[in-house]
Parts: C-alpha cells; sequence; structure tokens
C-alpha cells in the first residue's frame, strides 16, 4: 500500500514537473547548454502521440535554426507482421563502396569539415577486402603432412584491410564483404546500454533514442560487428547535403555525444521502400524483405542459396544473412 | 566493165551507208527517248547520291518521293553525318537498324564486319557464346529492329530478358524472384530497376571493373607520449607500494 501510494505520488510529481516546465520550456540549462524542455524529454517508448508531436515540433525549430532546412520528421510505428531482414551477395560484391556514400547521404552522418579536424567523416557501412583462400601445392613423398601443401584458408575479420584503395575494383583474387549493423536477434549492444536508450522494434530493427543516449560507449564494446558510431563531434552536414526526410529513431541529424547506427533506413523501409544501399548497389549484391513472407526477397536467398552469418558462434542471431551463388 | 562494175559498188556503199544513217537515228531516238524518261522520273538521283555517296534506299526506303528518317534528317541537317551513329559507350536497341538493313540480303555467314557502310554502329568486342555465336542468333533476320527466339518468335528489344532465358534460365528464374539484378520501388511489389541488357552488354557480358569510392578517413595517428617509461614506472611503483600497505593492514 504504502510503496502503491508512493509511486502514485511519484508519478504525479514527474507528470507535474513537465507540466510545469512547459511555460520555461525555453529556458537554456547553461553548462550542458539544453533547454528544460529537452532536459526533461520522456523516453521515445513512454512517449504520448502528443508528447511525440510537441518534440518534433521542437527538433523541427532547432534544425530550421541551426541548419536551415524544413525537415520532415516522421514517428512512423512498425507493421504488424514484419521483421526486416537483409541478404548480400558476397560472390558479386565488387567493393566499389557506392553503398557506403548513398548511405551517408540518405542517413545525415557527419561529413568530414575541410576547416574543423574534429568534424570527422562517420561512415555505417565498412566493406573489408579479404584474400581469397590459397592452397599451395607441397612436395609430393616427402611427407604425409605437406602432400596437400600450405593451406590459407578461413577469414579473421579483425586483420582485413578497409582503407583499400585500387585503381579498378574488383582485383584478382580479393573478394569483399560489407560490414553494417546486423540487426541481431539478440542484440549484446542493447543488453549493455545503462539507460535503455537503444533497444529492438517489434520488425526487428535496433533503434537508438539519442536523447536518451548518454554516450558511454558500451555499445561500441559491446558490438561484435564494429557497427556502432560515436559522434566525437557536433555533425559537419552542408545545407544542400542534407536528407530533410527523416525519422525520429533514424535518420534525424544527431548531436555530439551520441551513439548512431545502421537502421535498415528506418525512413524508408517503414514507408515500403527499400534502404538506400540496396537501390545504390551497381551489382545487385543487396536484397532485402520481411523475414516473414515467404515470397520475400530475402525468404527466396534463404531457400535457394548458400547462407551463412557472420561470429554465428556468438549466438547474437544476425537478421544480417551473406549469400553466394 | 571495171567502170561499170566501180559503179555498181559505188552505189551499194551509198545505199549501205544511207541505211545506216537510218538506223542510228533510229537509235538515237531511242536512247534520248529512255534518257529524257529516267531524268523525268528519278532526276533527285545524281544530286543527293553525289552529295552524299549513299545510294537512294537510304533516304528513301519506300521509294524516291517519299523521304525514310535519314532522308528527314538529311532536309534537317543538310548532311547525313552523324545520322545513325549511337553515342559513345553502350550500343543502344533502336528501332533505326532497318534503314540500313531492309536493303540488304541477310547473310549468315561470320564474317569481319569491319568494311560495313555507317560501321560505328557495329564496331565492338564481340566475347559471347564462345565463338559459337554470330548476330543472327540474337537479332532478327527478317527485321533487325526487332529479336528472334530460338522457336522463330519476334520479340522486341524491351523484352531481352527472354530472349537471354533461354541458356540463362536459372538466373532468368532469380531475376523473377527478385534475387538477381537491381530491383527498387515498393518493397512489396518491387519493379526492375534495369533489364539484363542494362547491366550485361550483350556482346560482352561480363562485369567490367570499375574505380572505387574513395576509403574512409584514416584516424589520426596517436601522439608519443614524451617521458612514457618514466610515467610508468612512478604508476607501477605506487600501485605495488598500495598493495603492500592494503596487505599490511
Amino acid at each position: 500500500m504504502v510503496d502503491e501510494s508512493r509511486r502514485d505520488f511519484l508519478k504525479k510529481a514527474a507528470a507535474g514537473a513537465t507540466a510545469a516546465v512547459i511555460p520555461f520550456a525555453n529556458v537554456r540549462i547553461p553548462v550542458i547548454d539544453v533547454t528544460l524542455e529537452e532536459f526533461f524529454q520522456k523516453h521515445y517508448k513512454e512517449m504520448s502521440d502528443d508528447d511525440k508531436k510537441r518534440v518534433i515540433e521542437r527538433l523541427k525549430k532547432e534544425y530550421k535554426e541551426k541548419y536551415g532546412i524544413d525537415a520532415e520528421i516522421k514517428t512512423t510505428p512498425p507493421k504488424e507482421g514484419v521483421v526486416w531482414g537483409y541478404a548480400l551477395n558476397i560472390q558479386k560484391c565488387i567493393g566499389c563502396r557506392r553503398c557506403v556514400y548513398a548511405c551517408m547521404r540518405e542517413n545525415n552522418q557527419s561529413r568530414a569539415s575541410p576547416k574543423d579536424p574534429t568534424k570527422s567523416e562517420i561512415q555505417w557501412i565498412r566493406v573489408l577486402e579479404i584474400e581469397k583462400f590459397k592452397i599451395h601445392p607441397g612436395e609430393e613423398g616427402k611427407d604425409f603432412r605437406t602432400r596437400f601443401g600450405e593451406i590459407i584458408a578461413g577469414v579473421n575479420l579483425e586483420e582485413n584491410e578497409h582503407y583499400y584503395n585500387p585503381e579498378h575494383v574488383p582485383e584478382e583474387d580479393k573478394f569483399y564483404v560489407p560490414i553494417q549493423c546486423q540487426q541481431c536477434e539478440r542484440p549484446p549492444c542493447v543488453k549493455v546500454c545503462p539507460t535503455k536508450a537503444t533497444w529492438k522494434e517489434p520488425d526487428g530493427i535496433i533503434v537508438v533514442d539519442y536523447n536518451w543516449c548518454i554516450g558511454c560507449r558500451f555499445c561500441l564494446a559491446a558490438c561484435p560487428y564494429w557497427a556502432r558510431r560515436f559522434n566525437w563531434s557536433d555533425p559537419y552536414l552542408p545545407k544542400e547535403e542534407i536528407n530533410p526526410k527523416m525519422h525520429y529513431l533514424g535518420n534525424r541529424i544527431r548531436m555530439r555525444g551520441v551513439v548512431e547506427k545502421c537502421t535498415f533506413c528506418i525512413q524508408r523501409t517503414r514507408e515500403g521502400r527499400y534502404p538506400a544501399c540496396v537501390e545504390a548497389c551497381p551489382v545487385g549484391a543487396r536484397k532485402f524483405g520481411n523475414l516473414l513472407d515467404p515470397e520475400s526477397d530475402v525468404r527466396k536467398v534463404l531457400e535457394k542459396k548458400r547462407v551463412f552469418r557472420l561470429k554465428e558462434e556468438l549466438g547474437t542471431q544476425p537478421k544480417f544473412f551473406y549469400f553466394m551463388d | 566493165m571495171e567502170a561499170r562494175s566501180d559503179n555498181l559498188i559505188l552505189q551499194k556503199a551509198l545505199q549501205e551507208i544511207e541505211r545506216m544513217k537510218e538506223v542510228s537515228i533510229a537509235k538515237g531516238l531511242v536512247i534520248l527517248v529512255i534518257l529524257l524518261s529516267m531524268l523525268s522520273v528519278a532526276h533527285a538521283k545524281p544530286e543527293y547520291a553525289e552529295k552524299t555517296g549513299e545510294s537512294c534506299v537510304v533516304c528513301h526506303p519506300n521509294g524516291p518521293p517519299e523521304l525514310g528518317p535519314a532522308g528527314e534528317y538529311y532536309k534537317e541537317h543538310g548532311t547525313l553525318e552523324g545520322y545513325g551513329e549511337l553515342p559513345a559507350g553502350e550500343p543502344e536497341p533502336g528501332g533505326r537498324c532497318n534503314v540500313c538493313h531492309a536493303q540488304f540480303k541477310p547473310n549468315p555467314t561470320p564474317r569481319d564486319l569491319s568494311a560495313a557502310p555507317r560501321e560505328p554502329n557495329h564496331r565492338f568486342e564481340f566475347n559471347h557464346g564462345g565463338g559459337k555465336f554470330w548476330c543472327l542468333t540474337c537479332h532478327n533476320p527478317v527485321n533487325r529492329d526487332t529479336l528472334r527466339l530460338f522457336n522463330g518468335s519476334e520479340i522486341p528489344f524491351e523484352e531481352a530478358p527472354l530472349l537471354c532465358s533461354q541458356c540463362h534460365g536459372v538466373i532468368y528464374q532469380e531475376w523473377k524472384d527478385h534475387i538477381h539484378g537491381r530491383w527498387v520501388g515498393s518493397i512489396e511489389s518491387p519493379e526492375p530497376d534495369v533489364i539484363c541488357t542494362d547491366c550485361h552488354n550483350p556482346h560482352d557480358p561480363e562485369f567490367k571493373p570499375i574505380k572505387p569510392e574513395k576509403p574512409p578517413e584514416k584516424p589520426p595517428a596517436s601522439k608519443e607520449i614524451p617521458n612514457y617509461p618514466v610515467y610508468s614506472f612512478i604508476v607501477l611503483a605506487l600501485s605495488l607500494l598500495l598493495a603492500v600497505y592494503a596487505a599490511w593492514r
């Protein structure tokens, strides 16, 4: 009884605090430089529709002042009976990095500032260049162990090059593995978050409420795929390069001190469109679809192709599949 | 006797000359009539054929007075220069092949085409089918503005995937299932952004290497800390002292 009344009191007090804040919403708290409204903003999952509307109005005003753009920020909810999955054909991928830059244009990542070296480039997709395995024939009859020669096989993802820059790709004896957020079913990054600022949505996408992220970067350490990025500074975004079609949980412009990641282009996929990287791929290596729909592109891949996932032994159960013809 | 016979010969010769004159006048008249008739029917031939260096059918595919696309082009630009030549890069399937090909008899023998008239249309590396293919394997010999399937049916260039599927059936099925090629638009009902021949040059289908986009920024090299061994020694000593103190207490 006592506990319940106490909880009630706290709830009312909290509600009262939010209501009391409204008249002073635009007052800035000096040291941390945020408005009172932003400071008392609720977690996205606890927001009512009115709260969401208010927050979006505030964000629109903020972007207008800061970047001079008229943003359209959506909060489209997930659809029933949809779990998104991704499939990538590593036999087709030529490592041209078209997806990397399509992703940057779509998702408003920070660009490299020509003036300020602290504002650096953020990319969500990292393309690894991997040497194809080699089998050197050994000397026959010398030793039964060397009969088959030296075999270099297997892939160590930690040791591969992603700064490769040849004249033309693909190169002989190389293959390419683009890595982005694998949208795990059991995501270690969600497990470690101390503020529950990152979570798995019902359609399987791992999202971040940037306003609840405190920038501790535990999730960066927990992610086995190096899929998360940290904003060390406020992003550098020229006005003409900003994509004004945003989603609250996706590509809205981030601020300093928060973590960001691939969201399967939540602002596009929840409207029924393909992610930007799928549409940018010049060789059609990227496939996207609903894992619960047996007629979807991804389910067709799972049915017909040889499929693997990265670091399966960790039990993270990624919804990002790699396949071969 | 001799004079008489001479007279006779002279007379005969005169008669012969008279006859020849009549014949040549008749012949000349006939030739004149033919020439005049030709001039009145096809007076443009020598003039434009001389200017363009092409035969009549290039501009008049359906007979002289009517102009074909090439004729219209000449009327507009005053020259045939540039007509029928496709922009650099991929040869584009168009509806203009018949302008020239309607007048040729199809020749199924593989041969060097570099001397063909208006040649740039046919200058490309042919690297498909392992030497067993020739133009007419896919192109329709009767109507060059279309393609022909093995069963003899005629299809437009836009339906090329059907032609490709005759050999590449598995890939065609994968394309239909949206797991080959690029599909865009709505996830529920995607549309093909491109068809086979947009990505794979049908005359040389293998994908060519392209230039990659620039690599990500390398993180700046970490600066060397001055007097690093000294600091590390102090920290080590302090922690040792702390450990000893803790054990002692």
